[in-house]
């Protein structure tokens, strides 16, 4: 627990820092904060026209689309402020200046991540959580003190299962030369899981559940809100799916800088 | 003294694939991988007390950097032991790590960007250094080199000067017992370098803090380090102090002489002809604008006053120097395989 | 003959360790396409008619799907990366080899982004798009359309390149193009009618979006191609609006350009 304790303290530290710092590029924070809603926006807008044209995806509404999609975009928030640095992970082990994150007596992945804050997922959650309100204000969401203790913690395991996926793909780059394109590919599994998962034959339901649990970055932990049914093992699951490839990114990541030698002799 | 660092018969053997030829060959490392092992370092043993400065040579390539990787738990040894500080480096990482200090000659320890200050109350907190061993220290670094001045200042808009001293004082913070230095003056003016050297002198003598100095600067070694140990193709060729080391080659004298405008063909042509008549090392024209030719000789083969009255006598000089062998040029000669 | 041998022998060596590369950006797209194909069903499924029969905004399904498919394909098509060559160039200073002739700059970049678009369009859309015609038994399109269709597709990809330029650009004043790319992607698609076609936008939308340069970047081409009826007039004017665009942003960018350049030499950057 005192460990705990230390890596909170230490995070806390680092992470001021980064703000303080990056709050300097004023020009940089407004533009990527900026781009990052107009962005949301268009994706929104999208959607919107989509269900002008059609009364039901799946099944679905506008207002309940945009829930599950504004709970995604809070999902990714984690990732985005805090994870930001996997993407130059193949940078440094290239260049050997990965063997510095060696030489501290804190956990290599802690040090490695915590080199990198994003600032553009301010942008991103204030999106997010706008759009969530809107919604569950227009669907006339109850929110029991049941739902509202549940939504943290939904929202903890997507954004920790969205994070450890990416954090495993970029792991490749310990083994192989370039893993970029896994990167990427993984990647873009954040956009792709703002829709229903209803739309999907069986096949791709159940591959996107168990195989790549895309489902459990947004659909299943959000449409607990949505629905009073009774909900089934999805309902809780993400949390653990979270926890589960989190464990699995940490001893991945391990391994990697047990085998990674550092480039020259 | 028991010693603080202890590599008994260390050895890293790297599996590199063997790429076929061609473009069959290419099709067939699809399916069959066929591996060659290299020995990067080969059974080496090393035993080094506690507040030694010890120089770290070797060409590049040679095994010197696996080495180091291997004593700060980068990489895991194949064969032997390695035991610093009665700690196995690669397997108990984090709480091995936190009596050491490492600086890399290119690369900041520092956060880039974030003030000198700033860093430097995070090492305290990453270390938990007792507030009063911190301020010590810090006033210590202040008296020594002035760091306060650039406290306020990013990492990033530093000079490398600048910052390889924020780097080293970093590396000194925490008081560990071993400091590993990888090329510390690399890219820096001669004023500079003195102050770095001056620097890691003054708080190896405050610490007793052993010291391990890879470098290709021989005015390091001669500044810092009474001990050298020599590693080429993973083997260790030398280990001893740095004095018995430029004896090594200390019966070499180099003779130079300065030949007459004009008559560089007739140099040139009476060369061959000494060479007959003694036993040469070598002969240098790299400075020959100026007009100098380096003659090096062996004085336990040849007496150098032979080949000066030969010499004078014979070829077109218009003057002399005598000079002693530089450690450069000892490493040259070590490197080359000349023990 | 020998030598020649050699260097296909090369290529293709080249090729076994990028075939990883390449396998992960084709799933990407498939990814995409897949998620857009299942949403598409969904609604269709659900309107009057079914999947074989309902016609919305004049579109059955295996139209839209056709149109998002080869939209899809366009976007990858003129996915050059110059805002990210751009940036790369400009963070470790090769820029300064061309910062004195900004018009050679732009002819420089641009004439890169033409070849990788030609390697593109080789190796990956005429293939791609003859399957997508293929999956919809579609017919497909007759010498009018392609030859029309050729024109919008030089003003698509010309004005592509001059977004892009605009974006790189951007690195002068910026960190980090990040957000900005992948925002310029995602909103350049939305008004561009990429993802959805323009026929589905309410009427109110489209009307300010034709304003817009945008639309000739997807729709123009995509609805030539598409076109069961040729209608040159109506293209041909298209291709015109697209002519008076691709100046209009030429002369944009290359103030922006210029602007940025003296911004930055000002500074001292």
């Amino acid at each position: 627990m005192n460990k705990l304790g230390f890596y909170c303290r230490l995070y806390a530290l680092l992470f001021a820092q980064y703000v303080k710092t990056r709050m300097q590029y004023r020009f940089d924070f407004f533009i990527s904060n900026l781009t990052m809603i107009a962005t949301n926006l268009a994706g929104m807008a999208s959607l919107w026209i989509l269900m002008h044209n059609f009364p039901l995806l799946a099944g679905w509404k506008y207002e309940q689309l945009i829930f599950i999609y504004s709970f995604s975009l809070m999902a990714q928030t984690l990732l985005q402020v805090c994870f930001d640095h996997i993407w130059q992970l193949r940078y440094h082990l290239n260049t050997g200046t990965f063997i510095k994150y060696y030489f501290k007596p804190i956990n290599s992945l802690f040090y490695y991540l915590s080199e990198m804050v994003d600032l553009k997922g301010i942008g991103l959650f204030v999106c997010g959580a706008a759009a969530f309100v809107w919604s569950s204000v227009r669907l006339g969401i109850v929110w029991t003190p049941m739902r509202l203790l549940a939504l943290p913690v939904l929202l903890a395991g997507s954004s920790l299962l969205i994070a450890s996926l990416l954090l495993i793909a970029a792991c490749g780059c310990f083994w192989v030369k370039d893993s970029y394109s896994i990167l990427a590919f993984i990647n873009s599994f954040r956009d792709q899981s703002r829709y229903p998962m209803d739309i999907y034959n069986t096949a791709f339901k159940a591959i996107f559940t168990f195989i790549l649990p895309m489902g459990f970055f947004a659909f299943y932990p959000a449409r607990v809100f949505l629905e009073d049914s009774a909900l089934g093992w999805t309902a809780w699951a993400s949390p653990v799916f979270g926890a589960f490839f989190f464990f699995i990114a940490v001893r991945i990541w391990e391994k990697g800088t047990k085998i990674w030698g550092g480039t020259g002799s | 003294m028991e010693n603080l660092i202890h590599l008994e018969n260390v050895s890293k053997h790297f599996k590199v694939l063997n790429r076929r030829e061609g473009l069959g060959g290419a099709f067939l490392d699809l399916f069959s991988r066929n591996y060659r092992t290299i020995k990067a370092v080969d059974e080496l043993s090393l035993d080094i007390a506690r507040g030694e400065i010890v120089g770290f040579l070797g060409p590049n390539g040679a095994g010197k950097s696996t080495t180091i990787k291997m004593m700060t738990g980068v990489l895991m040894p194949t064969a032997g032991s390695i035991v610093i500080n009665g700690m196995n480096p690669f397997s108990e990482r984090v709480k091995f790590v936190a009596r050491i200090g490492v600086v890399f000659g290119q690369r900041t320890q520092l956060w880039w960007e974030l003030p000198v200050r700033e860093s430097f109350k995070l090492l305290k907190e990453i270390y938990r250094i007792p507030d009063d061993v911190y301020r010590a220290n810090l006033a210590r670094f202040e008296e020594l080199v002035n760091l306060q001045e650039l406290y306020g200042q990013q990492v990033r808009n530093l000079s490398l000067g600048q910052r390889m001293l924020c780097d080293i004082a970093a590396s000194f913070l925490h008081d560990p017992s071993i400091i590993f230095l990888d090329e510390p003056t690399i890219g820096l003016d001669v004023a500079v370098k003195a102050q770095i050297r001056r620097l890691i002198r003054a708080l190896n003598e405050d610490k007793n803090t052993t010291i391990i100095l890879t470098t290709h600067d021989v005015g390091d070694v001669e500044a810092l380090c009474r001990r050298i140990v020599m590693i080429d193709k993973g083997k260790l060729i030398y280990d001893g102090t740095t004095a018995a080391f430029g004896k090594l080659f200390g019966s070499y004298r180099t003779l130079r002489l300065m030949c007459r405008e004009g008559e560089f063909d007739t140099m040139d042509a009476l060369l061959p002809s000494m060479r007959e008549k003694f036993a040469i090392s070598a002969i240098d024209t790299q400075d020959k604008e100026n007009h100098w030719y380096d003659i090096t000789i062996d004085q336990d083969h040849t007496k150098l006053s032979d080949v000066l009255s030969w010499a004078l006598n014979t070829l077109p000089v218009k003057d002399v120097q005598i000079q002693e062998i530089k450690t450069e040029s000892v490493i040259a000669k070590v490197y080359a395989g000349g023990k | 003959m020998r030598a020649y041998l050699m260097i296909i022998a090369n290529c293709i060596k080249s090729t076994f360790t990028y075939r990883a590369h390449i396998l992960f950006q084709i799933l990407t797209s498939a990814l995409m396409i897949l998620v857009q194909f299942f949403i598409w069903r969904a609604v269709f499924v659900a309107s009057p008619g079914g999947i074989e029969g309902a016609v919305v905004r004049g579109m059955s399904f295996d139209q839209t799907f056709l149109y998002v498919s080869l939209a899809a394909a366009l976007g990858v098509l003129m996915r050059t990366w110059t805002d990210w060559d751009m940036n790369g160039q400009i963070r470790s200073g090769d820029i300064i080899m061309f910062m004195f002739k900004p018009a050679d700059y732009m002819k420089y970049m641009f004439s890169n982004s033409i070849g990788f678009m030609a390697g593109n369009l080789i190796s990956i859309t005429i293939p791609s798009a003859i399957v997508i015609f293929g999956f919809f038994g579609a017919p497909l399109p007759g010498v009018l359309n392609t030859l029309f269709f050729a024109f919008a597709l030089a003003g698509s990809c010309t004005l592509t390149f001059l977004f892009d330029f605009i974006i790189g650009t951007t690195c002068f004043w910026t960190m980090s193009i990040w957000g900005i790319s992948a925002g310029k992607e995602v909103i350049i698609a939305f008004l561009s009618g990429a993802l959805i076609p323009l026929g589905f936008y309410p009427e109110a939308l489209r009307s300010v979006m034709v304003w817009l340069p945008f639309p000739y970047m997807y729709n123009l081409p995509l609805s030539i191609l598409t076109a069961s009826k040729a209608n040159p007039l109506v293209w041909a004017q298209g291709i015109g609006v697209q002519l008076v665009w691709v100046i209009v942003i030429l002369a944009a960018s290359r103030a922006y350009y210029r602007y940025s350049l003296r911004k930055l030499t000002v500074n001292g950057g």
